[in-house]
């Protein structure tokens, strides 16, 4: 049998299915391409954490609630947890399904409501964007973040509303949580580098 | 052709509703398209105007600076202020809004789905979406030199704090405006970006293993990819800069505990990999047209396609060579000393490559070949004088200088101009069914690239004589005052050059209406792409080709042809 | 041979490394040894991640079509390659 210039026997080509999904793919480029954009935030921040004098937090400056926001990132990662299992629950095509994924998403609201309630007493304390370094970082890290909870959780409310519709299918559901897996797993390095 | 065992392609290609069959109105055929070959013209045309407006800004400072102060006919004085807005904002759209789109969105969204054989991207609303963003992004970039306080003036690299405070750099509103049309921009690559990755990763035609993709399009995805990967912490800093000027956060106000220097860290981040980013899709180009007009394989297609992986990898371990006198830490400037020397080893590794290509091939000079070539040539320049400058020890005398400025345009101007050249005429039969006229072409050839040396030439020499960029009347230094022959000289062949651009537009839209019919494959090449009609209808095939073998089985031996399309069956039938 | 020419080789460039604060020029240093610290520590962040990232996800894939290539080549019908979700088109 011939062989082609590369060596390889001819063969009928078939078009075969792709090894990961458009959805899956395209959302895993955008969320490496959002590490890189924490990771850029994070860097700036170590910088600017380097250029204090007189120690970070700098003294004078309102403290950061570091145990409420334990509780907060508990909450976060709670609802990933949940919405993993709720994966598991569509997978095998159980009724758990939407109570988890119910339950991911109240978790998810939950965190950013406590979140601004954190916020409205930081700002009563004088800590705003303008009051300095930690003011500034603070909010543009956490803010950032916040914004993308915010993104996940329409994200998730959306396959909630295709799940009540019966309409969900896994090409959707897959990127959705990839997306929220994201935004769970940075939480806790910001609250890391933020907060302790 | 051979169908046992294959998929049935031939039911209409995946035309869902949004692709309806039926007439389209004007606006929705070419302004709301969703089809990547528009979206292509539409990327490569607003690339055209841009690369115009950018044209006409260098021809308005490089008069200022040959003839200091006088009036520039068809702009009027130049005000100091006037200069910096003019020299920062051609820079800024030579890169982002010239070299980004034409090499990476117009080539890339009209070749993948091309070439690899698919009727359209995977998502073809977020590419419409891209270019939607990106036109907006234009708008927005030309609209700030209209603003109150003119345009931003602050160089294209926008370090702080002359870009974050308005008291310094006098543009309130033309920095916010450039920093934003920059941030969109990248969101529009972002989103095409995340598209050429996923299909050419999933959308290849039947039996087109990772070997058999033409080489273009590894290095689009090669650039993609580096973009992507690279530009988020430039986002990162770009909110951080706008929140300094809009807002009154002090993250790059050292007077408030902010670093500057951080802004150079997370541009350069970027900056560096940017610059692979472009140049890789201009070698791919390159790579196509030595290999059809050299009637040639092209020399070792695998070791091309790693090195161009690894100067990827490499290019992130370098950018820290645009900082060596910004007060890093000199260990790290050794470090990258050396790994910018290390990168250089690829690049020309690469050309040599194309050069081995070239070698023993039948080689017709036609008008696509001769761009490719003198892109090999130019480009050496430009990466040899790079690494004078990438040894930490002469770059501190080289840094900011003519020097550096004439380095990167024997680099961009390769890509960008001779690149998009080189493609355009090259696929124009493709894109518009009809040939361009090669004695124009050729003529527009030589007058572009005689006038590009005599400008960049003498830059050199005025760069290693110390002479300083981003200055606005060199009269003042009296040792730099007496070389003024050298800066009219470079002015004069700029005049040249704009020049020709007028030949090749008039080929252009001649050749549109005028040109002799192309054919399908005027070139008699293999790609996938010139089996399509020209140009490709909606869907691009009435059916989806299959692929059989590599892109460059030319000169083949015991076969008639010297080439050997990609979609044409084995002369043997397939085993079974 | 050989190894003695490896030693060499990484002794000089191990030197790059013990270049000292007056190598360069004399704006070329920052006066927090922090801050100094602080970069070297994000430059090496930085270049880690997005490598690690390209790594990681080429392996994933390679594994990914190795399991895709053991099992038995089958044509997959046209019907369910079109089923790529609402958000994109199948192939
Ligand atoms: C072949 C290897 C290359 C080496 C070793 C190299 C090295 C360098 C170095 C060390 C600098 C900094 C000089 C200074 O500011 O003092 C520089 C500047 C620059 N290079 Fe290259 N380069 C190479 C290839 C390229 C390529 C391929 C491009 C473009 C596509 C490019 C575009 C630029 C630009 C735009 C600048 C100036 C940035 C600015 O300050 O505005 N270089 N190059
Ligand atoms: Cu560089």
């Amino acid at each position: 049998m011939p062989d082609d210039a590369l060596g390889r026997p001819y063969g009928v080509p078939v078009r075969r299915e792709p090894v990961v999904p458009n959805g899956v793919l395209g959302m895993l480029i955008f969320v490496a391409t959002e590490v890189m954009f924490f990771s850029g935030l994070i860097s700036a921040f170590v910088i600017g954490k380097s250029n204090a004098i007189g120690g970070w937090p700098p003294p004078g400056q309102p403290r950061l609630p570091v145990e409420e926001t334990a509780l907060n990132t508990a909450a976060l990662l709670a609802s990933g947890v949940a919405l993993y299992f709720a994966n598991r629950a569509f997978r095998k095509d159980s009724p758990s399904v939407k109570p988890l994924l119910g339950l991911a998403i109240a978790l998810g609201g939950f965190f950013v409501l406590f979140q601004g309630a954190e916020w409205v007493a930081l700002i009563g304390e004088g800590l705003t964007l303008t009051s300095g370094q930690l003011g500034g970082f603070f909010y543009l890290l956490v803010g950032t973040h916040a914004l993308h909870v915010v993104a996940g959780f329409i994200i998730l409310l959306y396959t909630y509303q295709r799940l009540s519709h019966h309409d969900l299918d896994r090409f959707t559901f897959w990127p959705a949580q990839i997306f929220w897996y994201f935004v769970v797993g940075v939480w806790p390095i910001l609250y890391w580098q933020v907060y302790l | 052709m051979a169908e046992a065992g294959t998929v049935d392609t031939h039911d209409a290609p995946a035309h869902d509703a949004e692709h309806g069959h039926h007439e389209q109105s004007f606006l929705s055929k070419y302004i709301f398209s969703t089809d990547h070959k528009i979206i292509a013209m539409q990327y490569m045309f607003t690339g055209i105007v841009m690369a115009l407006i950018g044209g006409y800004m260098s021809y308005a400072f490089r008069m200022q600076l040959a003839f200091p102060g006088e009036s520039v006919p068809g702009y009027g004085v130049v005000s100091q202020g006037e200069y910096n807005s003019l020299v920062t904002n051609h820079g800024t759209i030579m890169i982002f809004w010239v070299a980004m789109p034409m090499l990476i969105a117009a080539f890339g969204n009209y070749l993948i789905p091309l070439m690899i054989g698919a009727d359209d991207m995977v998502f073809p609303r977020i590419n419409r979406l891209s270019y939607q963003i990106f036109l907006i992004s234009a708008i927005i970039l030309i609209v700030s030199f209209f603003v109150p306080g003119g345009g931003f003036g602050g160089a294209w690299t926008s370090y702080p704090p002359l870009s974050a405070n308005a008291e310094y750099n006098l543009t309130p509103y033309g920095a916010t405006f450039w920093l934003v049309a920059v941030a969109l921009e990248f969101v529009a690559f972002l989103l095409g970006g995340i598209n050429f990755i996923t299909t050419l990763m999933n959308s290849r035609a039947p039996g087109m293993r990772m070997h058999d993709i033409p080489m273009v399009l590894w290095m689009i995805i090669i650039a993609s990819i580096l973009f992507m990967a690279s530009v988020g912490p430039l986002i990162a800093g770009a909110v951080m800069l706008f929140m300094d000027q809009v807002v009154g956060t002090g993250f790059f106000d050292p007077d408030r505990g902010g670093d500057p220097v951080l802004w150079q860290h997370l541009f350069w981040f970027f900056g560096h990999p940017e610059v692979y980013v472009v140049l890789l899709p201009a070698m791919g180009i390159v790579a196509e047209i030595i290999c059809t007009f050299a009637r040639k394989k092209l020399f070792n297609y695998k070791l091309i396609l790693y090195t161009a992986f690894a100067t990827g990898i490499i290019s992130f371990f370098v950018w820290a060579h645009h900082q060596f006198v910004a007060g890093i830490d000199p260990r790290m400037a050794n470090v990258f000393t050396i790994t910018t020397l290390i990168i250089s080893i690829p690049i020309a590794e690469m050309l040599f490559l194309y050069i081995a290509t070239l070698y023993g091939g039948s080689i017709r000079l036609t008008t696509p070949m001769l761009w490719a070539l003198s892109f090999i040539a130019e480009f050496l320049i430009g990466g040899i004088t790079g690494i004078f400058l990438g040894a930490s020890g002469s770059d501190i005398y080289f840094h900011d200088t003519y020097f550096v400025l004439a380095h990167f345009h024997y680099t961009f101007f390769p890509i960008a101009i001779i690149g998009f050249f080189a493609g355009i005429t090259y696929w124009f039969p493709k894109m518009f069914g009809r040939m361009m006229n090669d004695s124009l072409g050729k003529i527009h050839f030589w007058g572009t690239i005689i006038a590009f040396n005599f400008i960049f030439i003498p830059l050199f020499i005025l760069g290693a004589a110390g002479q300083h960029r981003r200055i606005y009347n060199f009269q003042n230094f009296p040792d730099l005052a007496g070389m003024q022959d050298l800066r009219v000289i470079a002015t004069s062949a700029l005049l040249v050059m704009l020049v020709f651009q007028a030949i090749f537009l008039f080929n252009f839209v001649y050749s549109l209406f005028k040109g002799k019919p192309a054919g399908k494959n005027p070139w008699k090449a293999n790609t996938l792409e010139w089996t399509a009609d020209s140009p490709p209808p909606h869907g691009n095939w009435p059916e989806l080709p299959n692929c059989y073998r590599g892109p460059y089985e030319y000169s083949v031996p015991g076969r008639e042809d010297d080439y050997w399309p990609q979609d044409v069956p084995p002369d043997t039938a397939p085993a079974e | 041979m050989r190894a003695a020419r490896a030693v060499m080789g990484s002794a000089v460039l191990a030197m790059a490394w013990a270049a000292n604060l007056a190598y360069a020029c004399p704006s070329c240093a920052s006066p927090l040894e922090e801050n100094r610290q602080a970069f070297v520590d994000t430059t090496i962040f930085l270049t880690v991640v997005p490598l690690t990232m390209m790594g990681g996800f080429v392996w994933w894939l390679r594994r990914k079509v190795r399991e895709r290539d053991d099992a038995p080549e089958i044509a997959v019908p046209q019907s369910m390659l079109r089923d790529a979700g609402r958000f994109s088109k199948g192939p």
